[in-house]
Parts: structure tokens; C-alpha cells; sequence
């Protein structure tokens, strides 16, 4: 369930950088060319699928569902905080979340 | 008439969120506190021994002490501690239905496993109270809480999908959070959180809606099988093929099987500390049946079961969890809304977004005054009477219920533990200091209530841990190394709700004070803050 939480923060994070007041609280100013949008919108909602359909295959469906919106919740919760209290804070996470996520399924 | 949809969604969030928020934020507060309440029951009896005893040694004992106090009756019931819901081994029993169809009277007690004698600790009510008071209330029977409680379930399914619609920016703006913006910030905050743990709160309003389909849908069983609680108790048997559990008592004496015996076939079956709970039916009959269910490890709370006669102790039908489809999604959703299946971390995460849902209800009645006050205090004649009503009970409602819970678990410390009463009076000492919250909003200016009352509930679970240390020897010092999770867990918490508590009242007390002093006129600035 940790694992997913990350996978869950990534997607979060590449979705949250869709809306401009979110991407300038990190790079004020910046205008992402139409096909990174894109890119950001498709690994965004393919990483919150894949931790769905990890939870499910490792838990089951019914212990899986539960498992996956807790962690929807956490997740949401802290990169919320991070972006009205300290906004460069969601890279170092991102950057963590997507390092401690890629070597977990490595172990498995 | 409101023009437009979304104005008329809007409307109907705020009236139906506003009339029944104030009970919902109790429902909300004291269910929650029921994810733990074994824990706040080993809290709330600190002198019981801790159990060690196994399963065999447990049953029995139970078996001795049911057979001890004697009597004719319907079912008796067995809660090892393997059971989530059993901080104690606890028996229960119960009378034949009455004449009239309703449930026979009925009982339970803790034990001790080595003794077989009840368990020599302080009457309390417990964390089994506190839980119980989410759907039953207190003080009225429960064909009038049901009704209560149904009606305002109602009410916050119509305010969450009425919000949904009406905060349509909620999913646009899904990571915003804007904080000290007035109005702003309590939107975001109300919309934020309810867009992250919706899938939660839909879920346990809908499914608490579900517990009481029976009250709410009133002939649904009894049209068919005939009214009383014997009729629903057979209708549920047939629901879940329970076929050797729909007899009649012949008449004829019989004892009792050996229960040990029963329970080592369905660990043989099942594994070590699967079983969950025993039901005895009939005890002491010829056609008595025992009938063993198996622990909860699923969203869906129907267990694997086992029956058996309860004179041979021959095995006589295997139930499994899966039956129909209509009984596996009712028990689905009573099962996700009692998170009796849920692991240490996932009942933190259940709480965490128990938290979240007080919040969102809290937020929503703070919302209606915060939009309300600036043409409220331009009034010549003051804030109407409605307004001052509402700012009243929200003091008393958010803050005032977190002192009213702190003065429950004080009553459990501090009155005498040989009182014979005190079971009850712990409660009455929660009703009786919960009004004293609305009472205080009507003789000081609201913003000092707000303080005042954050601040006692502050200093209140503050408290708590050292009238606990002081009172049972088993404080923070010691439960921490001990590794007393239950202890620790609880004085921990107690000290997480004073330091919340406390910030908000430190908070507030920063925000008033320059808006008292900015504003030079006296006169005035009395009326606007006694209204504010």
C-alpha cells in the first residue's frame, strides 16, 4: 500500500502540474508546449490506474478498492499542504516517491 | 423558488447541510472514535489483568459462567479476544422474544479467563458507548434514535451529492488550498477535503443509511415473515442458508456439549485464531445448535460458518461468506462502514478520514456564518436572531463536544471506582457538561467563546494523560516501554487533540485581537463583536 501511495503521489503531482497556478508556484511563468501537457496527462491518470490494478492483484478486489482510496486520501492530503505551505517541497517528494516506487517493484 | 439548477443545488446543500450538521458532527466525532473503541475500553477498565489466556482457557471459562448463572434462553453468545470487538472475553445472553415479537431482554459481562468469575474492574460504559452513541444517541430507545438517525442520514446524502454539483469547481480546483483568505479558505478547505475522502463519504453515509433498512423500509421482512424480531432473526437465517438454525425448542432438557470440543474442529478447519465468536442456540434444549463464525478479514462482513448440534457436538453444515448477491452487498457495505476487517494502519487511515468528514461538517456550519456576517452586523437592530442561534451552536457543537468527551473520560479517572452507578453517571456527566457549552456563547461575544472553549478542550486533553499517570500507574512513562499500544495510543492521541485544539485557539486569539484594535469606535466595535 506504501508502494501504491507513492505511485498514487507521482500521478498526482504530474496532474497537478496540468493547471498553470500549480506548474508557476514552480516555475513562475512557464508554458508547457501542447505535447508535454499531453505526456503529463497520460502518465498522470496511467500511474493512479496502475496503483489501482496493483492494489487489487496484491489485496484483492474488495481489501484492494479500500486500500486504494485511503491512500488517494493521504496522498492528496499531503501534496495539498505541500502546495499552500511550501511548494518546492513537491519535487523533492516527487523525486523520492518515484525513486522509492521504481525500486520497490524492482524488489518484487 | 431558486432560478437555475446549480442555485437551486446550492440552496439545498446549504439548508439541508445546515439543519442537520449539528448532529451529524456528533455522529461523526463519536463513530470515529469507535474505530478504537476496544482500545478505549482496555483504557477505561485500567485495572483489568492483561489477557493472555488462550482460546480453550477462554471458552471454558465462558461456558462455566454462562452455565453458572442458569436460566432459560434463546441465545447465548461468546467473544474470545480474538474477536476486533472483544477487548475482554465477554458472554451474552438472552431472553426468549417477547409475547408481543420484540427481542428479549439482554445481557453481557466481561470475564476473567482464569477465574470464570466476571471481570473484577471498574463499571464503564467504555469506548463501546462512546461508539454506540453514533447511531443510537442516548437517553431515548432506538425505534426514535433509528428514526433520527435515518432521517438525518437522509439529509446528508441529499447535502453531499447536492454539494458535489453546487462546488463544481471542487474538482478543477483539486489541489488548492488558499490559506487566511477569510471565506476563501473555509471553501477550499470544506470543498478539499470532501473531494479527497468522498469515495469515504458516500460510502459510510449511504451504508449507515443500509444498517437501518429494516426501520427505514419498515415492512420490507415483516410483510413476508411476520413482524418481530424473530421473523427478521429467520428471514436473515434463510438469507444466509442457515437451514439447521430454523427449529423449534423440542422442550426436552439435554446438556450442553463440550464448546472446546466445537472450537477445536473449527480451528482444525480454519487455523489457529480464526474463530471470531460463538452463538448458542437454545442452550440447555435438545435441539440446541452452536454455530461458529469465522474472524473478518474482508470488506465483506459475512464470515465462513460452522454448525453444529449442540448436544453432540457433530458438525452439521458448513455456511460460506459468499450466499446471494443481494446479501453479499449488504454485508459489503455494513462491513466497509464497520472496518472490523481493517489492519492497525487502515483503521488509522478510517480515522483519519473520520477526521476529515467532522472537518467538512464543521467547515460547512462555520461557511453559513462566515457569508452571512458582513450584512448580519451592518443590520440596524444587530445580527437576527436565526444568526446568533447558529454562531451559538457551532461553538457549542465543535468545541463544546471535545470538552464534553474530555469530561467523560475524566469521569472514568475520578469518580469512585466502587460507585455503584458510575457506568451511568459517566454518561450523565457527558450530558451534563455538554450543555454548558451552549449556554457559555450566550453570555460572552462569540469570538472569546470560540477561544475559551478551544482552549479548555486544550487544557482538558492535556490533562488526561497525567490524571491517567497519576490515577493508574500506567502513564506514558510506563506504557511506552511496556509497550501498552492501547495505553499509549490513547494518552498520545490525547495529547495530538490538545495540540490541535490548542493552535486553533491560538490561532483564533491572533485573528481577533487586531480586528478588536483596529477598529477605534467603541461603541460600535462592542455591538459587531458581541454579534461577530
Amino acid at each position: 500500500m506504501l508502494i501504491a501511495g507513492l505511485v498514487i503521489y507521482v500521478g498526482l503531482v504530474a496532474l497537478a502540474l496540468l493547471k498553470n497556478r500549480h506548474l508557476h508556484q514552480l516555475w513562475p511563468g512557464l508554458a508547457l508546449p501542447a505535447w508535454t501537457r499531453k505526456t503529463l496527462s497520460t502518465a498522470g491518470w496511467s500511474l493512479l490506474t496502475v496503483a489501482a490494478i496493483y492494489l487489487i492483484a496484491q489485496r484483492g478486489v474488495g481489501n484492494g478498492l479500500v486500500e486504494y482510496f485511503a491512500a488517494f486520501t493521504v496522498a492528496g492530503l499531503i501534496l495539498v499542504v505541500q502546495f499552500s505551505y511550501s511548494p518546492r517541497s513537491v519535487l523533492a517528494l516527487g523525486i523520492f516517491a518515484s525513486g522509492g516506487a521504481t525500486a520497490a517493484v524492482d524488489d518484487n | 423558488m431558486k432560478n437555475g439548477f446549480r442555485q437551486s443545488m446550492a440552496w439545498l446543500h446549504t439548508w439541508t447541510g445546515l439543519v442537520v450538521g449539528w448532529v451529524l458532527f456528533f455522529v461523526f466525532v463519536t463513530g470515529n472514535l469507535g474505530r478504537f473503541d476496544s482500545e478505549i475500553d482496555l483504557w477505561m477498565q485500567p485495572e483489568a489483568p492483561v489477557q493472555t489466556a488462550s482460546l480453550e482457557q477462554q471458552i471454558v471459562a465462558a461456558q462455566t459462567r454462562l452455565q453458572q448463572r442458569g436460566g432459560e434462553w434463546e441465545r447465548w453468545g461468546i467473544y474470545p479476544t480474538t474477536n476486533r470487538d472483544s477487548a475482554f472475553l465477554r458472554i451474552t445472553w438472552e431472553a426468549p422474544a417477547q409475547p408481543n415479537g420484540a427481542r428479549g431482554k439482554r445481557g453481557e459481562e466481561f470475564i476473567d479467563p482464569t477465574t470464570a468469575a466476571p471481570l473484577d474492574a471498574r463499571a464503564t460504559g467504555g469506548g463501546q458507548l462512546l461508539y454506540k452513541m453514533h447511531y443510537a444517541l442516548h437517553y431515548m430507545p432506538r425505534s426514535v434514535s433509528d428514526w433520527l438517525i435515518g432521517i438525518c442520514s437522509m439529509f446528508m446524502m441529499v447535502a453531499i451529492i447536492s454539494g458535489v454539483i453546487t462546488h463544481k469547481k471542487i474538482f478543477a480546483d483539486f489541489f488548492t488550498f488558499r490559506p487566511n483568505k477569510g471565506q476563501r479558505s473555509w471553501l477550499d478547505l470544506h470543498a478539499l477535503l470532501a473531494v479527497l475522502t468522498l469515495p469515504f463519504f458516500l460510502m459510510i453515509t449511504y451504508s449507515g443509511l443500509v444498517f437501518l433498512v429494516y426501520t427505514l423500509f419498515s415492512g420490507v421482512v415483516s410483510n413476508h415473515y411476520g413482524p418481530g424480531y424473530k421473523n427478521r432473526q429467520d428471514f436473515n437465517n434463510e438469507l444466509a442458508g442457515r437451514q439447521e438454525l430454523l427449529i423449534e425448542r423440542t422442550g426436552s432438557a439435554a446438556p450442553l456439549t463440550d464448546l472446546t470440543r466445537v472450537v477445536q474442529q473449527a480451528e482444525y478447519q480454519w487455523g489457529t485464531n480464526q474463530v471470531r465468536s460463538l452463538e448458542i442456540l437454545y442452550p440447555g434444549d435438545s435441539n440446541a445448535r452452536v454455530r461458529i463464525a469465522r474472524q473478518i478479514e474482508l470488506p465483506l462482513r459475512s464470515t465462513d460458518e460452522l454448525i453444529f448440534d449442540g448436544t453432540t457436538g457433530e458438525l452439521l453444515s458448513e455456511i460460506p461468506a459468499e450466499g446471494v448477491a443481494s446479501r453479499n452487498f449488504y454485508e459489503t457495505l455494513l462491513g466497509l462502514h464497520e472496518s472490523l476487517f481493517a489492519g492497525w494502519w487502515l483503521r488509522w487511515l478510517y480515522f483519519l478520514s473520520g477526521l476529515a468528514g467532522a472537518t467538512i461538517i464543521a467547515s460547512g456550519l462555520i461557511m453559513w456564518v462566515v457569508k452571512r456576517r458582513p450584512k448580519q452586523t451592518k443590520q440596524k437592530n444587530g445580527p437576527d436572531f436565526g444568526f446568533k442561534l447558529v454562531e451559538g451552536l457551532n461553538v457549542g457543537t465543535i468545541a463544546g463536544l471535545q470538552i464534553a468527551i474530555a469530561a467523560f473520560f475524566f469521569a472514568n479517572r475520578l469518580l469512585p471506582v466502587d460507585f455503584a452507578a458510575r457506568a451511568n453517571w459517566e454518561a450523565h456527566i457527558l450530558f451534563a457538561v455538554w450543555p454548558l457549552a451552549f449556554l457559555h456563547p450566550i453570555i460572552r461575544p462569540i469570538p472569546r467563546a470560540w477561544v475559551e472553549q478551544w482552549t479548555v478542550a486544550a487544557l482538558a486533553f492535556a490533562a488526561l494523560p497525567i490524571v491517567n499517570a497519576v490515577t493508574t500507574g500506567r502513564g506514558l512513562n510506563q506504557s511506552i516501554p511496556a509497550a501498552d499500544w492501547a495505553f499509549a495510543g490513547f494518552d498520545l492521541t490525547c495529547l495530538a487533540a490538545a495540540a490541535l485544539f490548542g493552535t486553533i485557539a491560538y490561532r483564533l486569539q491572533q485573528r481577533f485581537k487586531p480586528v478588536a484594535a483596529k477598529r477605534p469606535a467603541p461603541v460600535t466595535t462592542l455591538a459587531q463583536e458581541a454579534s461577530a
